[in-house]
């Protein structure tokens, strides 16, 4: 037991410097209010301002209409994204796994990981060169003599921005769920009477449950906090959940209710975790493949 | 005649290579039919081709009469039997069992009778809830045997289907396999690379090498007549001797080895008693070695002689098996 927590203490030491401390001095800042220049305010007497409920005012004031609206579109945004990942990942991660010529495999999954070789900023602002009204799409379609579409600073930019960063986060671990099937089983279901999409069904997508699972959360968990490609891509209208946490602090200099939306944010995004460790764990199978 | 599988001429090649080379081969219903090769001889890409999981690069495959040559494995009449099971890892038994039902066009309301039937067949009733991590290697072959019996095939195909259990266990599974066959009447298609396998079940086999068939007969056809030099070595220990410049074999059991009298002068080299058998080990006067199976009928047959005595070999003109 001594080794474990010799092993251990590292990793212990950042976790609770890096994460657990600053968690809980979010929480406590929270609680307390704006000062009257910005910043956090003081608390002059404790007992008043647990007692009256002052403490939790950014808490209340979180559940007000309009940041209800920004927290369900960030939801939504989120399940989008998401759910557009998985379709265009699926496909793609299977062709990866499966039927790619072996000797190709290698440098294919390396272009899969090459854009983080580049600054996640840097790429948003390509996007706004390519999707701008006179950027390279609107180039080509004009030059093929179509309409151009305005897509900078709508909700559909911020969509492509944000499938396009989260790609491989779902791509890399469909892949390793893929790779690991037991191509004999497809065949066993083929020789038991399924077609294509019987096996698909009732085979490999059981199978590949964890790997979709584990993809699913990695990019369902940081479309949900994104302010960057929002910021960049998106108008006013736009904003995420994300914005209005960044703004708190950086514009409105108000850090105790920027920290109240960042608290249920991350507690949002715990009991989410939760919920698939005990999926995980249902299936009797690992939590990551 | 209606036969349960032809193929003809089948060819399938892998780039450069024929690992099946034009195979012709007709199989009678309700027979058990071995291919039986070593590793590599084709046996299990003819039997994928028959199931449908290869297609053939030429020739013609019919099962039950009707031309299957390239119709996908999910419409063939046929089920396999793979070698490691293939098992589905995420459902029940019973749900394993159960997979290929609703294809067959059975209503779902009977799919637990059938189920149930099919278990009880393979001795399994009771462990319909579990799941394949839960059984042994034994039950998990029964399994996959209930999930292909379970659609009545015109032909259920055995991938080296006893390559995976312990020798203990395997002896056994051949008792039963060749139960459940006659009970049920099903062609059964086997492909093994072991020899005595293929001998003690099968009504008919086709000696397999490098992508050809060598030979087609029943197991004592097979083993007493050989028509090639690969069968004859491949079905079991074979000697090989030279008489005024003809070839031929004969098999150990067939040997005898004498003190003195008509036959080929030797010395002994090597005595292995086996209880029910004495294999001695003999060397002719040019160096060549022979094997020779004593049967142990009597008492004290195997110390007939110690190593370094010379002896006699002698054999029946009939048992010779003269190769071209």
């Amino acid at each position: 037991m001594r080794k474990a927590w010799a092993l251990l203490s590292p990793t212990w030491l950042v976790l609770g410097v890096f994460l657990l401390a600053p968690l809980v001095l979010m929480l406590l800042v929270s609680f307390a209010e704006r000062g009257p220049y910005g910043g956090v305010a003081p608390v002059r007497n404790l007992a008043e301002h647990v007692g009256s409920g002052a403490f939790l005012a950014n808490y209340v004031r979180s559940l007000r209409g309009i940041y209800l609206m920004i927290g369900w579109r960030s939801l939504w945004m989120a399940v989008v994204t998401t759910a557009l990942c998985l379709a265009v990942s699926y496909p793609a991660a299977y062709w990866l796994a499966r039927l790619a010529p072996r000797r190709w495999k290698g440098l294919l999954l390396g272009l899969v990981v090459v854009p983080f070789w580049t600054s996640f900023l840097i790429r948003t602002y390509a996007w706004m060169f390519l999707l701008r009204s006179e950027g390279l799409l609107n180039l080509a379609l004009s030059g093929l003599g179509l309409h151009p579409v305005e897509l900078l600073y709508t909700q559909t930019a911020v969509l492509i921005g944000l499938v396009y960063g989260e790609l491989p986060f779902m791509i890399l671990p469909l892949y390793a769920s893929l790779e690991k099937l037991d191509p004999t089983l497809l065949e066993a279901a083929s020789d038991l009477g399924a077609g294509r999409m019987g096996t698909f069904w009732r085979v490999t997508v059981p199978l590949t449950a964890p790997g979709i699972a584990a993809g699913v959360v990695l990019v369902f968990i940081p479309s949900l906090g994104q302010f960057v490609v929002s910021d960049l891509l998106g108008g006013a209208r736009s904003m995420l959940l994300g914005n209005l946490v960044q703004n708190q602090f950086a514009v409105a200099r108000n850090p105790p209710f920027g920290s109240a939306l960042a608290f249920e944010l991350t507690a949002a995004v715990l009991v989410l975790l939760f919920a698939y460790a005990v999926f995980a764990k249902r299936r009797g199978g690992e939590v990551l493949p | 005649m209606v036969w349960s599988v032809e193929t003809e001429d089948v060819r399938r090649e892998f780039g450069p290579v024929a690992a099946v080379d034009g195979v012709s081969l007709t199989i009678r219903r309700g027979e058990v039919f071995s291919l039986l090769g070593p590793s590599g001889c084709g046996k299990t890409t003819l039997l994928r081709l028959i199931a449908g999981l290869e297609s053939p690069t030429s020739g013609a495959i019919r099962i039950h009469g009707e031309d299957m040559t390239r119709v996908p494995a999910h419409r063939r009449p046929v089920n396999l039997v793979f070698q490691h099971y293939a098992l589905f890892p995420h459902l029940t038994v019973e749900e394993n069992v159960a997979f290929g039902l609703g294809y067959k066009g059975v209503p779902r309301s009977d799919f637990r009778e059938k189920v149930g039937e099919a278990l009880a067949l393979v001795r399994l009733t009771g462990m319909e809830k579990r799941r394949p991590d839960q059984l042994s290697g034994g039950q998990r072959q029964r399994v996959a045997l209930a999930r292909a019996l379970v659609l009545k095939p015109e032909v259920l195909l055995l991938d080296e289907p006893l390559a995976a259990l312990d020798p203990n266990l395997r002896k056994e599974v051949q008792v039963e396999l060749k139960a459940l066959q006659r009970q049920l009447g099903i062609t059964f298609l086997f492909v093994t690379h072991d020899q005595d396998e293929a001998l003690a079940l099968s009504d008919r086999l086709a000696v397999m090498s490098q992508g050809r068939v060598e030979q087609v007969g029943t197991p004592a056809e097979v083993f007493e007549r050989p028509g090639t030099e690969f069968v004859a070595r491949f079905t079991g220990a074979a000697n090989l001797f030279e008489e005024n410049g003809m070839r031929f074999f004969v098999r150990p059991e067939k040997l005898r080895l004498l003190r003195e009298g008509e036959g080929l002068k030797v010395t002994v080299e090597e005595r292995l008693y086996q209880g029910a058998i004495t294999i001695w080990t003999v060397r002719g006067s040019s160096g060549e070695g022979y094997t020779v199976f004593q049967q142990n009928a009597g008492d004290g047959e195997d110390a007939l002689f110690q190593p370094g005595d010379p002896a006699v070999l002698s054999w029946d003109e009939r048992h010779r098996v003269v190769i071209r």
